[in-house]
């Protein structure tokens, strides 16, 4: 899967990446977790709008490098640092390497119990001792 | 097949020629509850609503990309019309930029469900503190109409709360409080402050009553259910309404009330989805369009008789916006305290400085709400986290798995007070693509607001170094934060400076009624959908019981 920048442009991507996201050791480096073979461009497909943004931001860095063109994004261009800080770090959760090394399953379901002590038991003496707190109604 | 699949296609069409007992705008919260009330009594009911059905395809909590598309398939700020749920205004004039879905449910599908009742001081603010105005009604007056739509609704949650009268509670039990809600409550025991599990519109149980799964925890509350565990009038109402005969007229944009010569109303007119304007009629036509909605229709339909505006001879009509000055104060522990998954939603409230206490400087208070902080993604954004606290560069991994289930905040609204100069107006130079002006939003926070939020932010943070975060961060100000829009049609005894009367029925035009947060004197400091539902109940019943002395125009 290549998505829609050429070979120069995901390295400009994986420069970016790198630089939002460092390789400090205790969690998968933006290569190790794919994202230029197969996670930037799913992400991209999932945000069909971020592509013509992270092409103006792409736009930038060929013309000032990458770590000018994001600094000059964070403080100027909200709306492209909103894209890049959305679809890399996004690319980067989707890689099953990085959410293996968080110990992150994804929004999975986890049902409520119907059966046992509520779990609040334990403290609801400490707000029930102190009686009524509101202000009623006044009388007419 | 789904509730939602049979409600389409139990769906009746609407024909130009048509007449019905009431035309109501606005398919949301307040509209819901008002037809569903009026066809079980037998009135003929059409609904007229911009928006469509919600794609429940779209709901991605169960899908890797979850987070990432967030903003595509659930966007809230209606100036985006991203999948067709926009809303245009101009709110360049304004602190906050007011936050809604527009559709079939209403703003209940991107809203976080908790759900509080007012209290009693909230109907007695000008008795008891001296400020703004009391409304016609008072809690115990509305307290049996809680009761009433919070089994429709289908709300979790645990009566004998000490902050409230005793009563009934919500039908279901409340939903599991995690090891940060534990903390918490276990820190504001020895602070010797309140708490109390939250109550939500969250199904706890499968609940049949309400067309509701039981909830799996998943914290994707705000941006589509995929278990429909999160209660929305799509799903909780609509589905019994038109299998009772409710006409449900969608992708069409209500652009006047219609009037007789006799000064009644006679329905409205819209343009529907091929750019055709048609009229729906009615004997009563209710307004459920939202704080920002129906006060630009009501100016929209000024005519001949009514030149500053349908209802508004008191100058009312949209003066008073209160859109809740949000806070945040995110908490952050060295150990994992299950923050990824619960409801989003509220674990538990805390009403401990909700009351006014006017040594601390200002009037009135806030309601403070527990979620957690959910997936990998949102440990990265600017929004609650703030740029001074962005996550990038040298020490990035470190910090997210410091986060990542480690982290919850507070919610806090501030009630703000009304004031003439927050309000909507008409745009005098944009228009919409019909051509009507923009509805123009100028709105500022009091200074009120401001101490009230400044002294909130300062006890969450007291707070959340209680219960042992490492961490208690002030979360960052961001403009679009107002999903509360309230008091821009004001009710009143008197017709020189009020809208509607205690009933919701306009003074000017004695068959026209407006059944939404609108109508709200004071705004009060809890999530309003309660309250909107509940008095939208109470004010239905009383039509039903006015119906043999009803004026219409026909």
């Amino acid at each position: 899967m290549t998505g829609p920048f050429n070979t120069d442009q995901l390295d400009l991507l994986m420069a970016a990446a790198a630089w939002l996201m460092p390789d400090e050791g205790s969690l998968p480096s933006v290569e190790d977790a794919g994202l230029r073979e197969t996670y930037i461009a799913q992400a991209l497909l999932a945000r069909p709008d971020g592509t013509p943004k992270l092409a103006e931001f792409l736009r930038l860095a060929e013309q000032d490098g990458v770590e000018e063109a994001l600094e000059h994004c964070r403080d100027h261009r909200p709306e492209l640092w909103e894209a890049v800080t959305t679809i890399l770090p996004g690319a980067y959760f989707l890689s099953p390497q990085v959410r293996d090394a968080l110990g992150y399953r994804g929004q999975t379901p986890q049902l409520i119990p119907t059966e046992g002590s509520p779990d609040y038991d334990e403290f609801l003496s400490g707000v029930l001792d102190r009686g009524p707190q509101y202000r009623p109604t006044p009388s007419q | 097949m789904d509730t939602q699949t049979s409600a389409q296609q139990a769906a009746r069409e609407h024909h130009d020629d048509d007449h019905y007992d009431v035309v109501i705008v606005g398919a949301g919260p307040s509209g819901a509850v008002t037809a569903k009330r009026l066809v079980e009594a037998g009135f003929r009911v059409a609904v007229v609503e911009q928006g469509d059905w919600p794609d429940y395809s779209k709901a991605r909590a169960n899908f890797p990309d979850y987070e990432l598309t967030l903003d595509r398939h659930w966007p809230w700020n209606p100036n985006r019309d991203v999948e067709g749920h926009g809303f245009e205004f101009d709110d360049s004039a304004s602190t906050l930029t007011p936050l809604m879905w527009n559709g079939v449910g209403g703003s209940a599908l991107v809203w976080a469900a908790q759900w509080q009742r007012n209290l009693p001081s909230d109907f007695r603010v000008r008795t008891l503190d001296g400020v703004a105005d009391d409304w016609q009604l008072t809690y115990e007056d509305l307290e049996p109409f809680y009761v009433r739509v919070e089994r429709d609704f289908g709300v979790s949650g645990l009566a004998g709360d000490p902050m409230f009268p005793a009563g009934d509670g919500p039908p279901m039990p409340p939903v599991p409080i995690r090891e940060h809600g534990r903390r918490i409550a276990k820190a504001h025991n020895e602070l010797g402050w309140h708490w109390w599990p939250g109550t939500n519109a969250i199904a706890s149980r499968h609940y049949e009553h309400a067309n509701l799964k039981a909830c799996t925890q998943r914290a994707a509350c705000m941006r589509g259910c995929p278990e429909r565990a999160k209660s929305s009038p799509d799903i909780t109402h609509w589905p019994q309404s038109l299998a009772k005969g409710v006409t449900l007229i969608l992708r069409a944009q209500v652009r006047r009330v219609l009037m007789s010569s006799q000064g009644l109303a006679e329905g409205v007119m819209y343009t529907d989805e091929h750019g055709v304007d048609r009229s729906v009629r009615g004997d009563v036509v209710v307004l459920a369009a939202n704080g920002i909605g129906t006060p630009r229709l009501l100016l929209l339909s000024a005519d001949a008789r009514h030149p500053d505006g349908l209802a508004n001879g008191s100058g009312q009509v949209g003066r008073r916006l209160m859109m809740h000055p949000l806070g945040q104060v995110i908490g952050v522990w060295d150990d994992p305290v299950g923050t990824t998954h619960g409801v989003h939603g509220q674990q538990l409230h805390s009403l401990e400085f909700y009351e006014t206490d006017e040594s601390r400087g200002f009037v009135r208070g806030a309601k403070w709400g527990l979620l957690p902080s959910s997936g990998p993604l949102t440990q990265t954004r600017s929004y609650p986290w703030g740029s001074e606290n962005a996550i990038w560069g040298p020490g990035f991994q470190d910090a997210l798995r410091g986060r990542l289930g480690h982290s919850a905040w507070w919610a806090i609204i501030c009630e703000d007070l009304p004031e003439d100069h927050n309000r909507v107006s008409l745009h005098t130079e944009k228009r919409d693509r019909f051509g009507d002006p923009l509805a123009s939003i100028e709105y500022k926070t009091s200074d009120n607001s401001d101490r009230m939020l400044e002294f909130h932010l300062d006890r969450a943070v007291e707070s959340m170094q209680a219960a042992g975060a490492r961490q208690a961060i002030r979360g960052s100000w961001i403009k679009e934060s107002a999903f509360h829009h309230l008091g821009t049609a004001v009710m009143g005894a008197d017709p020189a400076t009020s809208v509607v009367d205690g009933w919701g029925r306009a003074h000017e035009v004695p068959n026209l009624f407006i059944f939404d947060g609108s109508v709200w004197p004071t705004s009060a400091g809890m999530n309003p959908t309660a309250t909107i539902a509940a008095l939208a109940l109470r004010n239905t019943e009383a039509m039903i019981a006015a119906r043999s002395g009803q004026v219409t125009a026909s």
